[in-house]
């Protein structure tokens, strides 16, 4: 037979010489309709085997077929439908969707849109078989073409409409929608594959297998760092660019298309889509695994279309469906969202995203876990941390927790109530819990929470909580975005350690060890090793001694009495904070006492139990920075004794070998919180029943008129609407909370009465038309994200607040109180951020070197100081005569030399780092300390 | 009467053969093997697995002497963890005497010691503690072997007719002891006028134990000191036709898998001696300690 039909057409044998001559020994394509095909099919089934020729192939075929004016046959029996194989391009595209369905999952959607984003991928990898099984099966469906499109058009709009929402699902809808339609759109999937095919591949440049495996290592890492820096919003798109670049680097043409993360500009799904891996992996299968090989040399080959390169493509499917496993168990399913624009519901879901990945990465923020992990691994490495196990009373869920945070609705108008619900459990042995629960909305807290917001626990108890913000703290401290909500539970607790040791008399263990004896193994002690066991509760106390065991006791004590060294490690075990170490207790046998410890431990009085001495960590002998490093742990905190035999004869006993208990009590205050987002929802101005947008109305409930307006959106009737922008005066207000004639005042909290009066809760003066310096209002604390001026305010807290507070702590600059907004108003730096300071630095003065030197900042002696130089351990500290000066000298402080010429840095955020730095002499914990400021600011909103 | 003689021949034959049977073999029983001293075990349940806190029980201990030897002098003394447990009576020592095996009594005699023991209350966060209960022996015993040695002052072996034995090794395996003679090589040594017949005896520790000097029992199942030379000690005596031989070193440490000692005849032998089988009697003293261990645990009865 002089020619071959193929999709109808007829060509010469030279083309087909041609095409071998370009591709492969054989070019063989099908006709979907086998009965219509003249290749022979052993024919068929070599061409099948054939690599890298196909897709070039088909074009130059479709172009030939243009060429002959005819297009996919002549009549809708002979309509012939390309046979599309299952190409790697296509492949990709699919696992990139399926990467995608998981961070849907994951960024909180529900599983009905995932499932439909999984149809997408599974329509686009079948679609070359589907066609056929349409044109045979259901022809009474109509042309395949037709059915096809319309699945796609369905899908796409499940994918966009019928989900969840948001700009991540219209960004997947359309690059689905792009992918979905490729098929019908040839010239442009042609033009791209051209593109990438004809830029220089990775082989072209060379190298060897080992240059290879080097390329997929950097690959692996930059998607890694993509899960975790390419989540944050912007940083992550400008993290697409550079990885699309080091893409294209790596494996030429082929990694231009790592570039498709950029579209995701959410930045929440790509970085589940290990795209430069994926794309290392294709470009092997495309071009093999040796680089190009030297003339007159043929490298092996190896073909991963070949049979054996289905169990690596399984392989990677697996590894995708394993994402999006985990990701759907970790998602929490989404709530049904009603009634906004696409537009609406994408920015909401932006800036939810962006709030809960910016809380997700405060709380796992990869640097700070990284840096944890290898800090903690340095410590062991250099016998500086001790370790511990619970105790088998672990499976008992001592101590507090906070589970279930739930809110009312997922999302809030600005001005309606804000609830949100948790379960509290808690349960204590031996002494009862004292909890108290807070609850914030991004740093607001909240108005009311039922049942209590204290509980004492002495066994087991469970609490259904509520957290309520009321419409008016909604509405102007709150404010509209996605917030988070903070359930705080803070309470005390207590755990204890013991760490079993062995002694032995020392020539007795020396004798034993040189007949190659091991004391332990001759008295049928497993427990070699000994570490700490801990009861369970946020605190892990690892203990270990710091000698080969069992440790020998020398019959001259006279001169050698220190006989082990411990080391003891307080760790934070749970999502929270240790805030402060209340008691710490040792008990020693009392054969045995502590020779000295690297903190100040003292001999208590009595010991609980008989043969025991105790000991007790002496908070008056602490210096500051020790104490300091005892609050707000979140990390761990180390410590060593050096322990003495008092007496041997008790230690031994008449036993060859003695096991003995060393045991250590902590009684500290913990803070567990758990998190969850909400979205409020901004009324939009004018969009009421009446009224227009643009148009100009007042605060209230205002009739179409806008010239009477109530306060609360409840009092809307159906001819009026609901403004937040203007207020009505304070004359107006007692009108029965009808306004006359509105204009703006400063207090947006209250409605004043006609009389001048004094909000002692907020600290300012409200006269009909005039407020007094100080308000509230000039002291904004503002949201995490940004930046906390200390010179936007002075006096923020009235006199009586801060005189209350300083009484509640009794503190003894109590008397001291007005001094603080004397001079906040004098340098112009806000006096609740300088209570906030003495809090932190020496809880109010009562704690710490600030006793002795009345410096309210434990500031360190300079040319500068207001007052005096006075040394306490060693350092030259600030010293005053009385808290006044005290108080003045930090102002002067903060204003002249921070806020001033010398550092010119006037926010928390740039100021403590450099007022109690990360690195020497302080090591402090910068962002627990900036986070401690603005919780207690906070905190003195809320009397 | 003719019938009778042939019949009392058989007779005192038989008796004959029956009296000349090796003493050690009672009833084919040789109590003089094995490698056993005191084998001790806990009885059952006892101490229990476990037990709840302020409850008492039991530590109970089989004492069975499995050696040939007669134990006078031993201890045995329970080691427990204070901090959580308490002796009820006594401070957990005791001193013991047991019989060994004999042709008499081919098991050997076998004590029963039990201690009683409270648990102390728990921590009242703790729901259960893990103790460790170890049972120790400390006791004399000695050794007996007795093989039968070529003594031949011809070494040049000038007359090799008529010579009753040749000097050879004598390969031993056990005798009813932990510490064992396993080997017993027999040299001539030439002096100036005499002979003198040496003996390199091989002592092995066989047993599960392990050796102390005979003279520290006490001290090893206490808490005092224990010098290096406390462990390992073994005292050899060999007798040779009621002569009491020079054993050098003495006494002996068992520091290696094989150890030896020399024990020679220092006046030795006329070179005209005629060779002859005899019994060389080897007597090691020593002291022997073992430990038996087992975990108890702790729980609270009633869970808060």
């Amino acid at each position: 037979m002089g020619k071959t039909r193929l999709n109808g057409e007829f060509f010469d044998k030279e083309l087909m010489k041609i095409l071998r001559n370009q591709g492969g020994p054989s070019v063989e394509h099908r006709t979907l309709d086998a009965k219509e095909s003249t290749v022979d099919d052993k024919e068929l089934e070599l061409a099948k085997e054939e690599k890298g020729i196909l897709d070039e192939e088909k074009e130059l075929l479709k172009n030939a077929k243009k060429g002959s004016g005819k297009k996919g046959g002549g009549s809708d029996d002979e309509t012939e439908i390309p046979a599309k194989r299952l190409d790697t391009f296509r492949i990709f595209m699919f696992l990139v969707i399926i990467g995608c369905a998981g961070g849907v999952l994951v960024a909180g959607n529900s599983i009905v849109q995932t499932t439909l984003v999984i149809c997408a991928g599974i329509l686009f990898i079948a679609e070359p078989y589907l066609a056929p099984f349409l044109k045979d099966k259901l022809k009474i469906l109509g042309k395949p073409e037709t059915v096809i499109t319309i699945f796609k058009v369905i899908l796409l709009i499940g994918i966009i409409f019928i989900g969840d929402q948001g700009t991540q699902v219209i960004v997947l809808g359309l690059a689905a929608g792009v992918f979905l339609l490729l098929p019908s759109a040839p010239g442009l999937f042609r033009r791209i594959k051209n593109h990438a095919q004809k830029a220089p591949d990775w082989k072209d440049s060379g190298g060897s297998m080992g240059s290879l495996l080097f390329k997929f290592a950097i690959a692996i890492a930059v998607d890694v760092a993509d899960f975790f820096i390419g989540r944050i919003p912007i940083v992550g798109t400008g993290f697409d660019i550079i990885q699309t670049f080091i893409g294209y680097k790596l494996w030429g043409g082929t990694g231009l298309i790592s570039g498709w993360e950029i579209i995701d500009i959410t930045d929440q799904l790509d970085g589940f889509v290990p795209s430069l891996t994926i794309l290392g992996f294709f470009s092997i299968v495309q071009h093999g695994f040796k680089p190009k090989p030297k003339e007159g040399k043929q490298g092996i080959n190896i073909n991963l279309r070949q049979p054996g390169s289905v169990l690596v493509k399984i392989i990677v499917v697996i590894f995708f469906i394993a994402i999006l496993l985990v990701g759907g168990l970790a998602a929490m399913p989404a709530h049904l969202y009603g009634g906004e624009g696409v537009l609406a519901r994408a920015s909401r879901t932006v800036s939810t995203s962006v709030v809960k990945s910016a809380a997700w990465i405060k709380d796992n923020n990869p640097i700070t876990l990284i840096a944890n992990w290898i800090d903690k691994r340095i410590a062991i490495a250099s016998g500086s941390f001790y370790e511990g196990t619970v105790e088998e009373n672990k499976d008992l869920p001592l101590g507090v927790y906070l589970k279930d945070l739930k809110p009312a609705d997922p999302q809030f108008w600005e001005d309606e109530e804000i609830i949100v619900w948790a379960t509290l459990e808690a349960m204590t042995i031996e002494k009862p819990v004292n909890i108290t629960v807070s609850c914030t909305a991004d740093g607001v807290f909240a108005d009311n929470i039922t049942p209590s917001r204290k509980f004492n626990i002495s066994s087991y108890e469970q609490q259904l909580l509520e957290c309520k913000f009321n419409k008016e703290t909604v509405l102007n401290k709150v404010k509209n975005g996605a917030k988070n909500v903070r359930f705080n539970a803070n309470y005390n607790f207590e755990t204890m350690s013991y760490l079993k040791t062995y002694f032995m008399d020392t020539e007795r263990m020396r004798s034993m060890r040189r007949q190659n004896l091991n004391p332990l193994d001759e008295f049928g002690i497993t427990d070699k090793y000994p570490i700490a066991i801990f009861t369970n509760g946020p605190l892990k106390i690892g203990m270990e001694t710091l000698r080969e065991l069992p440790i020998g006791v020398p019959s001259d004590l006279v001169s050698q009495r220190e006989v082990v060294t411990i080391g003891v490690t307080l760790e934070n075990r749970w999502k929270g904070r240790i805030t402060k170490i209340n008691s710490l207790e040792i008990q020693l046998p009392d054969s045995l006492d502590i020779n000295h410890c690297d903190h100040p431990f003292t001999a208590a009085k009595k010991a609980e139990e008989a043969g025991y001495n105790k000991y007790e960590l002496d908070f008056t002998k602490l210096d500051a920075r020790k104490k300091a490093k005892l609050e707000n742990i979140t990390t761990y905190q180390t410590f060593r004794c050096w322990i003495d035999v008092k007496d041997r004869t008790s230690l031994l006993g008449k036993d060859p070998i003695s096991t003995k208990y060393i045991r250590l009590t902590a009684d500290y205050d913990y803070q567990s919180y758990e998190t969850t987002t909400i979205y409020i929802k901004k009324i939009e101005k004018g969009s009421g029943t009446t009224g227009g947008a643009g148009s100009l109305y007042q605060k209230g409930c205002c009739a179409k008129e806008s010239t009477k307006c109530t306060k609360l959106q409840s009092d809307c009737t159906g001819t009026s609407f609901w403004s937040a922008e203007m207020y009505c005066t304070a004359s107006d207000s007692a009108k029965n909370g009808q306004c006359t004639s509105c204009t703006d005042i400063c207090n947006t909290q209250t409605q004043c009465p006609s009389s001048s009066v004094k909000l002692v809760d907020y600290g300012w003066c409200c006269e009909s038309s005039k407020c007094e310096t100080g308000s509230l209002s000039s002291c904004p604390i503002p949201a995490v994200s940004e930046q906390f001026d200390v010179t936007a305010g002075s006096n923020c807290l009235t006199d009586e607040r801060i005189s209350q507070i300083l009484t509640a702590a009794n503190s003894p600059a109590k008397d001291a109180y007005a001094a603080f907004n004397r001079y906040a108003i004098q340098y112009g730096i806000r006096s609740d951020v300088a209570l906030a300071f003495f809090n932190k630095e020496s809880t109010y003065g009562t704690a710490g070197v600030a006793v002795e030197t009345k410096s309210i900042g434990n500031v360190k002696y300079s040319g500068r100081c207001i007052g005096k130089k006075m040394t306490v351990n060693g350092v030259d500290w600030c010293g005053h005569d009385t808290w006044e000066q005290g108080i003045q000298d930090w102002f002067d402080l903060i204003k002249n030399i921070y806020v001033g010429q010398t550092f010119k840095v006037k926010t928390v955020e740039t100021i403590v780092p450099i007022y109690c730095p990360a690195g020497p002499p302080d090591y402090c914990d910068v962002q627990g300390y900036i986070k401690n400021i603005r919780d207690y600011v906070s905190g003195y909103q809320t009397p | 009467m003719k019938m009778l003689i042939p019949f009392g021949l058989i007779l005192l034959a038989l008796l004959l053969i029956t009296g000349c049977q090796n003493q050690n073999d009672f009833m084919g029983v040789n109590v003089f093997t094995g490698t056993e001293g005191l084998v001790s075990e806990f009885m059952v349940n006892s101490p229990p697995l476990q037990v709840y806190e302020g409850g008492e029980l039991q530590v109970g201990v089989i004492a069975r002497n499995r050696g040939i030897h007669d134990i006078e002098k031993g201890f045995i003394v329970a080691t427990i963890e204070k901090d959580y447990m308490e002796f009820v009576e006594g401070d957990g020592k005791v001193a013991i005497k047991v019989v060994g095996k004999s042709i008499y009594n081919t098991r050997g005699d076998e004590i029963y010691e039990i201690f009683k023991v409270k648990a102390k209350k728990l921590e009242t966060q703790s729901r259960i503690h893990e103790t460790n209960v170890a049972v120790t022996s400390c006791y004399d015993y000695q050794t007996w072997a007795t093989p039968v040695v070529c003594v031949d002052p011809d070494i040049y072996n000038v007359n090799t007719e008529n010579k009753p034995c040749n000097i050879q090794d004598v390969e031993m395996d056990s005798q009813g002891s932990p510490v064992a003679v396993t080997k017993v090589e027999v040299k001539m040594l030439p002096s100036a006028d005499v002979i003198k017949p040496a003996f390199k005896i091989y002592v092995q520790n066989k047993g599960g134990g392990h050796v102390i000097d005979k003279n520290r029992i006490d001290a090893v199942c206490g808490s005092g000191s224990l010098d290096y030379r406390d462990w390992n000690t073994v005292y050899v005596r060999a007798v040779l036709a009621n002569t009491d031989l020079n054993c050098r070193p003495s006494p002996l440490r068992l520091e290696h898998e094989e150890d030896f000692v020399m024990c020679s005849l220092d006046a030795g032998l006329p070179k005209a001696t005629v060779a002859y089988s005899t019994l060389l009697n080897i007597f090691l003293d020593y002291g022997y300690t073992s430990t038996i261990s087992s975990k108890v645990t702790i729980e609270k009865e009633v869970l808060p």
